[in-house]
């Protein structure tokens, strides 16, 4: 029998241990940061969370290979250690390349949505974690972990947070189709928790991009304190509405991060309507918002061209309360109006001669309209053949409460 | 992981607007589209989606009732159909308003509504949690006009049933909200020196409960005890409008919950002369052409009331002051406007005991204008700069915005351009940022073939951009890139 060469059996159980002895690690996981620790009771929440992590490397002879540290996702759960409610969870994957020892950091930006929050309530925690462990490839059985710790707060406790944000044009619709020249804005409406200074940015891409990549230009920087934990209204600057093609806009937020990419909302202006009259009338008096008085006089500039001219009143709604936590004069819904939104008749009026850009209505006039309501008003110019050569934006009138604008005791 | 299908209508080649079907017969009114349901409520608010509903009006009373299918979030184009098909994502319900008195008087109006659904905070233009979440809400409310219309009166009880936690095993949680106003107008024909005084003060109460929650009213802020003053004054030329507000939240005393106090005032003066006119009714205007002010002051303090059992080392002292200014000046051919806020953050809050770093002053300043030169160019120049000191971090955040737009008609109805330059530098003071962007825009149009009735038209447009980012710390960030596009443009407007 011929002898065993006794360098297998070594070289075998060398094989055997060379795992072992190239064994390595995710030594610890740290939270190095995280951007908010209150969590509003009922509203989702954004979280900025910084992990720091670290590990040996094989204890190998020559250059060790590089391998990938990861983590496949994370757990909302009531304790780090011996977790007995789960809340939820989260899908992101965390990974790195890493090569021999090595200490690298992952950051991400976390939404915790409000069914955890109201879930970890429920079940009588003050505080829940996100809990996320990771390894890497030199010993993917062995992990290391850590978790991020959340209090449950009020709103107004809570850290400064946008919790929903909603896009829209100034007539409430998300897509708008426009006449060259027709005035446009957007509003964005924020729901927030917290104290804080709101950064964002206004943006516009016109026809000369979008048509490809589109590119956006500021339009108007916005900082903005907000205190308390509400809603806020903000009003972009006048859209540009001179080209013909498709416009995308957007509120950017660059402060608190929020856990939403950028809304955009489009509209898109087609060519000039031989038939519209351009919204180039400009009123003098009465005021946008003014109330109606027996002798309020409505005056506005001469039209050239103009052969009459056409006072209208359309019948407003009951004027809208603020939204939450506005003050009356921030909510900018109630500015003067865009009149090819009027749909409805209008209820009262007077027609003019080309010499007259002012009048003051008559008794008749004023006995159509509702003691104490809104009303909107415009002014029209009409050409020598008829037809409408200019108009105005539309401005907001009330009536007093009397009937019929007789004179009262009052005061 | 961020919500990002919500801007899908950015991708689509052919897609259509919002759109809107009115059927009406009679006291009948139906519509199929995009509109709204109202009148608001506590439950329903801002409530324009894509659905159906149906009205009946009672003829000469002024009463109504209206059905209504709606979709539960926003969306737009040719997707989703009527957008009624996802039982996940509906809202239905009917609102009802009576008016009891003779002849359908507005000095009494009656309502209520009730409606169920679900709906997600993502949809066209709307981004929040993602997850579905419903419920049920109820509310009644009464209008009232009193003193010649000169005292009006309302109050609103609302209650709802609402699944905060979507497909969780907890069931609806329930919870109620009312609200009460007043609002008076002293004086209806009173003059000052010639010009009428309308004056309009009142007072509201609020309070929805800490799980208070419709699907039809998603952006409300529950949790919420109000009581505000109002007052808006207009004299002639002149406008000032005021309000002092108190909140409270954890409205319930949940003792894992600290309850904040806010304070709030603030007001809003506007002056807007009017101008003299001459012989032919144009207006005469000096220097300053015809001017509107405005001037804007806010203050607000956040105090903890009560702090969370199990957080007492968390104390909330903030304190936050606005003050803004206005003025625009527009002339014949000309307008110009400048306008300036300052700001200001006190914190003494304490976290676990530990002062929180949260201090700030802001200010921020921007100047436009607008010329018209020899009636076909137009030059818009502007120019932005606000700057944010963080004091505790020790630092400064800079930024600069300006640009300059010009439109011109070289040959009026056939050939005109455009031309727009923007700048924006962003920096801050200890050096660990500073970028600067570019943006040039050019456009031409040149009307080759105008429309008729009997053909289409052709236009012909050159439009390009060009775009620089620069990183002034890392080279590696700087990026520029430019497009170039020929378009042919055939429209024709059909009429009958």
């Amino acid at each position: 029998m011929k002898p065993i060469d006794a360098k297998y059996p070594i070289l075998l159980l060398l094989l055997l241990l060379l795992p072992g002895l190239a064994r390595a690690v995710v030594n610890s996981v740290s939270v190095t940061s995280v951007s908010t620790s209150r969590v509003a009771l009922g509203q989702p929440a954004t979280a900025i969370i910084r992990w720091g992590v670290s590990g040996s490397g094989p204890a190998a002879t020559g250059a060790p290979p590089p391998t990938i540290v990861r983590s496949t996702g994370g757990t909302f759960q009531d304790t780090e250690d011996a977790p007995g409610i789960i809340l939820g969870s989260t899908p992101g994957t965390l990974s790195s390349t890493v090569t021999g020892s090595y200490s690298v950091s992952f950051t991400e930006s976390v939404v915790i949505p409000a069914s955890v929050i109201y879930k970890a309530y429920k079940n009588g925690l003050a505080s829940f974690v996100l809990y996320r462990r990771f390894n890497d490839g030199y010993a993917p059985g062995t992990y290391a972990h850590a978790a991020a710790t959340f209090r449950i707060t009020g709103g107004a406790n809570a850290g400064f947070n946008i919790n929903r944000q909603a896009l829209y044009f100034d007539d409430g619709s998300r897509l708008r189709l426009l006449s060259p020249g027709q005035p446009l804005s957007a509003l964005s409406e924020l729901r927030y928790s917290g104290s804080g200074l709101l950064r964002g940015v206004w943006e516009l891409a016109t026809p000369e991009t979008t048509d490809g990549e589109p590119v956006y230009r500021r339009l108007q920087t916005v900082r903005r304190v907000l205190g308390g934990g509400g809603r806020v209204l903000l009003p972009s600057p006048a859209l540009d509405t001179a080209l013909a093609g498709r416009y995308l806009v957007r509120f950017r937020i660059e402060e608190p991060v929020t856990g939403f990419d950028d809304l955009l909302i489009e509209y898109h202006v087609g060519r000039a309507e031989p038939q519209q009259a351009p919204l180039d009338l400009e009123l003098d008096t009465p005021r946008h918002g003014a109330f109606l008085h027996p002798d309020t006089h409505f005056r506005w500039r001469p039209v050239a061209g103009a052969s009459g001219y056409r006072l209208e009143l359309f019948e407003g709604e009951r004027d809208a309360a603020p939204l939450d936590g506005l003050m009356a004069w921030q909510d900018t819904r109630q500015a003067e109006l865009d009149p090819r939104r009027l749909r409805a008749a209008p209820v009262s009026g007077a027609a003019l001669p080309s010499g007259q850009t002012g009048v003051t209505l008559s008794d008749l006039s004023r006995g159509h309209l509702q003691p104490g309501r809104g009303y909107w008003w415009r002014v029209l110019a009409i050409g020598a053949d008829g037809r409408l050569i200019s108009q105005s934006m539309a401005r907001r009138l009330h009536t007093p409460a009397n009937r019929h604008g007789e004179r009262s005791e009052g005061g | 992981m961020k919500h990002s299908g919500y801007n899908s209508q950015a991708a689509r080649r052919l897609d259509g607007g919002e759109f809107l079907f009115d059927w009406e017969q009679d006291s009948l009114t139906a519509r199929a589209g995009h509109h709204p349901v109202s009148p608001e409520s506590l439950i329903l608010s801002g409530f324009n989606r894509r659905g159906l509903s149906a009205t009946y009006t009672w003829p000469g009373s002024g009463s109504s009732i209206t059905g209504f299918a709606m979709r539960g979030n926003q969306v737009s184009g040719f997707e989703e159909g009527l957008g009624l098909g996802d039982s996940d994502n509906r809202i239905h319900g009917a609102v009802a308003s009576v008016r009891p008195l003779p002849g359908g008087s507005e000095a009494l109006e009656l309502s209520a509504a009730y409606l169920s659904g679900e709906a997600p905070e993502l949809g066209a233009g709307v981004a929040g949690d993602d997850v579905s979440t419903g419920g049920d809400a109820w509310s009644v409310s009464a209008d009232g006009l009193l003193l010649d219309n000169r005292l009006r009166l309302r109050g609103e009880y609302a209650r709802s049933a609402y699944d905060f936690d979507g497909a969780g095993g907890e069931g609806a949680e329930r919870d109620h909200g009312y609200s009460l106003l007043a609002s008076y107008r002293p004086w209806l024909d009173k003059q000052i020196d010639g010009s009428y005084i309308d004056w309009n003060l009142g007072a509201e109460y609020k309070r929805l409960g800490t799980f208070f929650r419709s699907p039809a009213n998603p952006g409300a802020v529950a949790d919420r005890q109000v009581e505000r003053l109002f007052s808006d004054l207009v004299w002639g030329e002149w406008g000032l409008q005021a309000a002092l507000a108190q909140e409270r939240d954890n409205v319930e005393g949940i003792a894992a919950l600290p309850r904040i106090r806010t304070r709030h005032g603030g007001f809003n003066l506007n002056y807007t002369p009017a101008p003299a006119y001459d012989a032919q009714g144009v207006p005469e205007t000096g220097w300053l052409g015809q001017p509107s002010y405005s001037l804007t002051a806010n203050l607000q303090t956040q105090r903890t009331d009560a702090v969370a059992d199990p957080d007492p080392g968390d104390w909330l002292d903030t304190e936050t002051r606005v003050l803004g200014f206005n003025a625009n000046f527009s002339y014949s051919d000309w307008s110009w406007g400048i306008d300036h806020t300052w700001s200001r953050i006190h914190d003494d809050s304490l976290a676990s005991g530990v002062p929180t770093s949260n201090e700030t002053r802001s200010v921020s300043t921007g100047l436009n204008a607008s010329f018209t030169l020899l009636q076909d160019y137009t030059v818009s120049p502007r120019i932005a700069w606000d700057e944010t000191r963080y004091y505790d971090l020790g630092y400064t955040d800079k930024g600069l915005l300006w640009g300059l737009g010009v439109d011109a008609a070289f040959i009026p109805g056939e050939l005109s351009g455009r031309f727009n330059y923007d700048e924006s530098r962003a920096r801050l003071s200890d050096g660990s940022s500073d970028n600067k962007s570019r943006h040039l825009g050019l456009s031409l149009s040149w009307v080759a073939l105008p429309e008729r009735q009997s053909r289409p038209g052709v236009t012909w447009v050159l439009s390009g951009d060009y775009n620089d980012y620069t990183d002034d710390l890392s080279s590696a960030n700087d990026t520029d890139s430019y497009q170039l596009f020929l378009k042919l443009l055939i429209g024709w407007s059909a009429s009958y």
